[in-house]
């Protein structure tokens, strides 16, 4: 913990940034692995009631974004995100060009669990407001699998994660709104047996977890009340493999 | 002879959501049915009226039973309680918590005095209806996740569904593994009902078909196909000669069971709903059943010649 407190302090006399894995790599033997840093990071800024950031500790970026936005950066170099990038799903959503289609809109994902970086940038985008009458906030729609797992990758878009629920000022989003995948939605756009899979006793644990959260409104509540009982899972991909597509 | 359904009662709207259990009570005076909105409704039987509302589960019912004086209700949720109700009075008796997962669904004995429930480890757990908190004997499977379990009308055997394909026929007091039967392609099993005369099982599952098996043979004797979607709730008539399914092909269908070497005929089809049919309960007088749906529609059937 000194160690890193140390090369915090280094990184904010220096005016620089790293992410956690560049201070991880400082002293591989000191912290025998990437966690211990994780963990202590996240202790610092913690008992220091900060977000990571102040500590100049920058997330190393696992989202992806697409579509019609530009960032300026702090360099003041333009990020032009009308660029194409590389995940599976994402780049799918992409070659449809939905976003034309539908748009303008920015196609974001975590690539599963997001990190600080996504839920950031997503909380950012919900909070901007704009004189333009057609568009003064921008709606912010969340399209996950139908598991639990896509439904708790949900929950940490609209209320924060657990593991940092001191940070969620900064990081929750809780205008999120939930496209689907939905139950419902097998049915209505006549999603094919062979793409629905058994629920795993992971699954199920996960959902009997979810449901213990008081917090979470009924309508998701029941989402994942339909998922045990009818015991299938779908993924996004699944709309894909369609009778009528 | 031919039988076919008539309907004499309709509940649109009956609850807020999907409709997953529906019980006629053994007293024939009243139906319970339970759902997706968290609430119990207590109907008339013969009208359809609304007799009460039982309020008290935070998450969905997914099971519901009534014992055989009629007075006593034990409904099943995924909030993890498995909650005792006075019918009449509407009050609740007994709240028990449960782990999650450990109750999915489950039933009392022909007498009343016990409730078995089947958990998501495969396994049925007999309980006291004094004391449903005290698990007096567990039944276990190599089966994963009991998906639903059964009595035999006398009481002594009890069958248990399983996710993956298995059916366990338990012998009630020994706690023996009679018969392990298959014989839906490792599909889950959803229902299971015994014939009145214990002969039969009737299983329901998955891979959209209806299983009949020979019970103190443990071998299958016929499998009814027909369905064009998960078969979701059987119930064999009292006559042992019929029983009626539904599915999530929305369709209701009243089966004859084989003679000797033939085929099970579907008798009758109902085919005006617009959503699965998930639960059916006969009435104890045998010439009716009531059914849920998906489309939180409650309706009553009667069967004629």
């Amino acid at each position: 913990m000194i160690r890193i407190l140390d090369i915090c302090h280094e990184l904010l006399i220096q005016n620089v940034t790293a992410t956690k894995r560049d201070i991880y790599y400082k002293d591989v033997k000191l912290f025998g692995n990437s966690q211990t840093v994780d963990l202590v990071i996240d202790e610092l800024a913690c008992f220091f009631q900060i977000p990571r950031s102040c500590l100049n500790v920058i997330a190393s970026a696992k989202g992806l974004v697409a579509g019609s936005l530009k960032i300026i950066q702090k360099d003041r170099s333009i990020l032009d995100c009308s660029k194409t990038s590389c995940q599976a799903t994402f780049q799918y959503i992409l070659s449809s060009k939905m976003h034309e289609q539908f748009g303008p809109c920015i196609l974001i994902t975590g690539k599963g669990y997001p990190d600080i970086a996504t839920r950031q940038l997503v909380k950012n985008l919900s909070d901007l407001r704009r004189p333009d009458e057609t568009y003064p906030f921008l709606q912010i729609l969340g399209f996950f699998d139908n598991d639990p797992y896509g439904i708790e990758i949900l929950c940490v878009y609209k209320f924060g994660s657990l593991t940092m629920s001191f940070d969620n000022e900064n990081l929750a989003t809780p205008g999120i709104k939930w496209l689907g995948v939905h139950c419902s939605d097998w049915k209505k756009y006549r999603i094919s047996k062979s793409s629905l899979i058994r629920i795993s006793s992971a699954d199920r644990k996960k959902a009997y977890h979810l449901l213990q959260r008081n917090y979470l409104q009924a309508e998701w509540k029941k989402e994942i009340c339909l998922i045990l009982y009818m015991g299938y899972k779908a993924e996004i991909q699944s709309l894909d493999d369609c009778e009528n597509s | 002879m031919s039988l076919q359904f008539i309907s004499f009662v309709e509940k649109p709207k009956a609850h807020k959501s999907q409709i997953w259990s529906v019980r006629w009570s053994p007293s024939g005076n009243v139906v319970a049915s339970g759902g997706l909105d968290n609430e119990i409704k207590i109907w008339e039987a013969q009208s359809g009226e609304h007799y009460r509302t039982l309020e008290g589960h935070i998450l969905a019912v997914t099971g519901l039973d009534i014992n055989p004086t009629g007075k006593v209700l034990i409904s099943i949720s995924f909030d993890n309680t498995i909650k005792r109700w006075d019918i009449l009075e509407g009050n609740l008796i007994n709240d028990i918590e449960t782990k999650p997962g450990e109750v999915c669904c489950g039933q009392y004995n022909k007498d009343g005095n016990y409730f078995a429930t089947a958990s998501q480890h495969g396994t049925i757990d007999l309980r006291k209806d004094s004391n449903l908190e005290e698990i007096v004997a567990t039944y276990t499977s190599e089966g994963k996740y009991g998906l639903c379990c059964r009595f035999s009308p006398d009481n002594k055997i009890l069958a248990l569904g399983t996710d993956n394909d298995k059916i366990y026929l338990f012998d009630v007091e020994s706690a023996k593994v009679l018969h392990k039967l298959t014989g839906h392609s490792g599909n889950p099993i959803r229902c299971l009902d015994f014939t009145p005369d214990g002969k039969h099982l009737i299983s329901g599952s998955d891979d959209e078909t209806i299983n009949i098996y020979d019970v103190k043979h443990g071998n299958q004797i016929s499998k009814c196909t027909g369905h064009e979607g998960y078969v979701m709730c059987v119930a064999a008539a009292s006559d042992n000669k019929h029983f009626v399914s539904g599915s999530t092909d929305c369709k209701i269908k009243l089966w004859q069971l084989p003679e000797k070497n033939e085929k099970t005929q579907v008798v009758d089809t109902i085919e005006e709903h617009k959503e699965t049919v998930s639960c059916i309960s006969w009435s104890p007088d045998g010439d009716k059943f009531v059914v849920g749906t998906d489309n939180l529609l409650l309706k009553w059937y009667c069967v004629a010649k």
